[in-house]
């Protein structure tokens, strides 16, 4: 017997637009369609972009969408302290260690031009201190926590782009589990909490696909099962530019406002992901109709018109 | 009348300074257990941590080596005290719950529902996080296999007969070879599911990292339950051993007396297993040394044995953790290279015993 549950992990750090859409009916159809159930977690972790308002705006979008989850929803940070208590263990272990370096050292000790991951972390204080104690009274900082990565690539498969095998210590180095605030690092605590909700299989946009290897190597530390994979192609407007959460105009609320029925954009996704769009459809009313088989690895074109084109 | 006690030696040897000496290397072990680590913590802080008097770092490092411990001082003493029951059933002092294979139906039940669960031998190790589902179903399961072991040797080789060695012991070889047969067809099934087997394959070696308060309880659970059963018992297995007609005419009933100890030696064995997998040969070995030192009588042997076992794994844990194999070592394996020699000695021992089968 597979464990296929599925999660719905929205982060509350604008409203959901299209691509938001597409991903969370893709996760739902994928669990539904195999018996399996899907829960809501909603992550808030990220304090600076994270608010209360938010998670209502979240939920409104999800509910409008019409999509169901199987018992209450519940916020990432209510976990906190199991959390941090994973990474304490794998400080224990001698897998992390104290780190004092600041944002402005890491990128000063490394010459190379980086992406928008950030400079790769050359392992500054590796070794160097023996407990968060010793770190906090040797430089009068409050110590990060990172983990020990090892070298070579991280092997995992993903459902839609196939194998995967990324070099995590040579693309970002030791990266971080607890800030020096002792926030948990989204990788930590997506890994900590897809173990808790016992999720088989993990579906979210393609723009995590790479990101995967750092849970992958969490997960096979921490010695918890790796969920599978299915990373849902990014949606892109007219012009073939990414959505982002800023992009104006084709955010649910909007949608809404201009009086786009919700059954349109899902019958519009639902033809984007290979399946005849029905009319007054809810995403319940696909569950029978998805495959797999017929979901395109290539970036979705969509706007507000052509939404507008499928039956409400 | 005072019946005639068929066997002398039944009577508790003196012991000395035995318990003492045992006591104090439990505390000994549980002591260093909390010391070593990769964190350095010394005692005061480890103290201040476990009284939840420190920073949120230490304090989760002190319940983290604080319920390794307590899972390892019992696991110790639940497999101990099923060697002793298993050792009185059969009358037979080379078996124990691995010869007999009831480990074996443990682990081949834990690995069924592992399976059922889709690898969600995982769940067992979640850090303070609600009960799961797979918390309880996988020592369920292991319970039934292990219960199943026990009554079809019981059945086959010794109900209403003289128990033979050699029968009760190829018997248990049977047993363990079809669990372990059965278990490799499960994981040959669950092959293409990687992570499913990685899940199963790391649980199988035994593992005493990342423990939570949950897997201590539950090892102590199957303790209390086996050492909750010893009173009544113990006296009937002593007499027992003076030959089954003797047993009966002093109105033991051997049935329902083999049948509670059984129940109570496989509620042990799988809770420990379903926590920390297969840990070989601590059943079959620590009676021994128990016996050696506080005598034959049930009642103290099984105490004693909880004792000894407890004292024993912790210090083999600790021995590992000492030479830094921690990870490379997991105690499954660590005491099967050590109990096969050990296992030598007793048979060559035994040798004019064993020439006389």
């Amino acid at each position: 017997m597979v464990n296929a549950t599925g999660r719905l992990a929205p982060s509350p750090s604008g409203r959901l637009h299209i691509g938001h859409a597409r991903t969370f009916l893709v996760a739902y159809w994928r669990a539904r369609s195999q018996g399996a159930p899907v829960v809501l977690r909603i992550e808030d972790l990220d304090a600076g972009r994270c608010s209360p308002e938010h998670v209502d705006g979240v939920l409104e979008d999800l509910q409008w969408l019409g999509l169901e989850w199987d018992g209450p929803w519940r916020l990432q940070s209510d976990g906190l302290q199991a959390i941090r208590a994973r990474a304490h263990a794998l400080l224990e272990r001698g897998l992390a260690y104290p780190c004092v370096c600041t944002r402005k050292e890491v990128a000063l000790a490394q010459s190379a031009p980086h992406g928008d991951e950030g400079p790769r972390y050359p392992g500054t204080c590796r070794g160097r201190y023996a407990s968060m104690e010793t770190a906090r009274a040797a430089s009068g900082r409050e110590p990060a926590l990172r983990l020990v990565v090892p070298p070579g690539p991280i092997e995992f498969v993903d459902q839609l782009h196939g194998a995967r095998a990324i070099d995590v210590q040579a693309q970002v180095g030791d990266f971080p589990l607890l800030t020096r605030a002792g926030e948990p690092s989204y990788q930590l605590a997506v890994v900590v909490d897809d173990a808790r909700d016992g999720i088989g299989e993990v579906v979210r946009g393609g723009d995590l696909l790479e990101v995967t290897a750092r849970q992958v190597l969490l997960q096979q530390l921490l010695g918890l099962a790796t969920p599978r994979h299915l990373h849902v192609p990014l949606v892109v407007d007219a012009q073939g530019v990414r959505l982002a959460k800023r992009s104006a105009g084709l955010t649910l609320a909007e949608l809404r406002a201009r009086g786009i029925a919700a059954e349109r954009l899902v019958a519009a996704v639902a033809a984007s992901c290979g399946m005849a769009p029905r009319r007054a459809g809810a995403p319940r009313d696909y569950v029978d109709l998805f495959r797999l088989e017929q979901l395109s690895s290539t970036p979705q074109a969509f706007d507000s018109e052509a939404v507008s084109f499928y039956p409400a | 009348m005072t019946p005639p006690a068929p066997h002398e030696p039944t009577r508790p040897r003196r012991t000395g300074a035995w318990p003492w000496l045992f006591a104090l290397a439990l505390v000994a072990g549980l002591v260093l257990e909390l010391r070593l680590g990769e964190v350095p913590l010394d005692y005061g802080a480890i103290w201040s941590a476990l009284l939840g008097e420190s920073d949120p770092t230490t304090t989760t490092i002190a319940r983290l080596r604080l319920w390794r411990a307590l899972t390892i001082a019992g696991t110790g003493a639940s497999l101990a005290v099923a060697g002793v029951l298993v050792q009185g059933v059969f009358q037979n002092p080379l078996a124990g719950p691995g010869l007999l294979g009831l480990s074996a139906g443990a682990a081949l039940f834990a690995v069924a529902a592992l399976i059922a669960l889709g690898g969600a031998a995982t769940k067992l190790d979640l850090l303070g996080a609600d009960l799961q589902t797979g918390l309880l179903v996988v020592p369920a399961s292991a319970f039934v296999g292990s219960m199943l072991v026990a009554l079809v040797v019981w059945k086959l080789g010794l109900a209403g007969r003289r128990p033979s060695i050699p029968t009760t012991l190829l018997l248990g070889i049977a047993m363990n070879i079809l669990c372990a047969g059965a278990q490799q067809f499960l994981q040959a099934l669950a092959l293409p599911d990687w992570e499913v087997s990685r899940s199963i394959l790391v649980w199988s070696f035994g593992s005493f990292e990342d423990r939570s308060g949950v897997h201590a309880l539950l090892v102590w659970l199957g303790l209390a339950v086996a050492l909750a059963v010893v009173p009544f018992v113990g006296r009937e297995l002593d007499l027992l051993r003076g030959g089954v007609q003797d047993a009966r005419a002093l109105g033991v009933d051997e049935l329902a007396v083999s049948r509670l100890a059984l129940l109570a030696a496989a509620a042990s064995v799988a809770t420990s297993t379903a926590v920390c997998g297969q840990i070989p040969f601590v059943g079959l070995i620590v009676p021994h040394l128990a016996r050696a030192t506080f005598g034959r009588a049930h009642r103290p042997l099984a105490f004693a044995a909880a004792l000894c076992g407890a004292a024993f794994l912790l210090w083999c844990d600790v021995a590992t953790r000492a030479a830094g194999w921690s990870g490379a070592l997991p105690p499954g394996v660590l005491l099967a290279l050590l109990g096969g020699p050990l296992f030598l000695y007793l048979l060559n021992r035994s040798r004019r015993e064993v020439v006389a089968w």
